[in-house]
């Protein structure tokens, strides 16, 4: 699992993973990530355009960012899931608590909202 | 039938996975039916490695894969505590980002995934079966 930080928008964190964000992966990351995302408390849009691969640790990470994120007055939009990374979300209703769109245009476009 | 001996460790996962991709080559079964294989070991597996036994010794389980036409099936003994997945009752779908449950993630993609499943304590042994339709 490789991980990209950059920024979009002028203000806001964006974060582009790729490759497989299982429970390996999860953990390769999950440091350098909180410290990218929860640890900011900016605005953070996560490309997931570049994953594989999705299941349970992976959709944990992604939650307990968006809750730090959101106790602190920020926002985590996910953005370019995969049909079958999508589909996962779906199947553990995270569409239903963090918005998932299209891509990282749309996801700033939300942001902007 | 397909069998492997898989340790019950965070770091045999991708092992396992690579192995059960390359024994499940011959059947031609499309990437939605691979994906959803990948994820039940996925999540069966860690959840042996985690809670399955209360020493910091080494633990294996058995994996065993029928495939039929129109499902494929991943059988699971171990010799860890007696522990039944399904009794445990899902929590309800998150509706808020504060509320959502940090556990029962797992076993709720497992029924998800599936058609079907089973469980069973044999002696002392648990045998979880999941049904995949291959369709």
């Amino acid at each position: 699992m490789n991980m990209e930080v950059g920024e979009i928008g002028g203000k806001v964190t964006c974060v582009r993973l790729q490759g497989r964000l299982d429970a390996p992966g999860a953990e390769a990351i999950g440091l350098r990530f909180t410290a990218s995302v929860a640890a900011t408390g900016r605005d953070t849009v996560i490309d997931l355009s570049g994953v594989t691969f999705l299941a349970s640790m992976g959709i944990r990470l992604l939650i307990s960012n968006a809750r730090t994120l959101q106790t602190k007055g920020a926002t985590l939009v996910l953005c370019g899931a995969g049909e079958l990374v999508q589909e996962v979300l779906e199947q553990a209703a995270i569409d239903q608590i963090i918005p998932l769109v299209r891509d990282e245009s749309h996801a700033l476009a939300h942001l902007e909202a | 039938m397909i069998e492997l001996r898989i340790a019950a460790r965070p770091d045999a996962l991708e092992p396992a996975r690579v192995e059960v991709l390359l024994r499940l080559q011959p059947y031609g079964l499309s990437a939605r039916v691979s994906h959803r294989i990948e994820l039940v070991l996925e999540e069966v597996l860690m959840n042996l490695a985690w809670h399955a036994w209360d020493d910091s010794a080494n633990h294996a389980f058995v994996l065993a894969i029928e495939v039929e036409d129109d499902s494929v099936t991943l059988h699971f003994d171990d010799d860890g505590r007696p522990f039944d997945p399904l009794s445990r009752v899902e929590p309800p779908a998150p509706r808020t980002l504060a509320g959502a449950a940090p556990g029962g993630l797992g076993i709720a993609l497992v029924r998800r995934n599936a058609r079907a499943v089973r469980y069973e304590r044999r002696g002392d042994h648990n045998r979880l079966s999941v049904e995949i339709d291959r369709r």
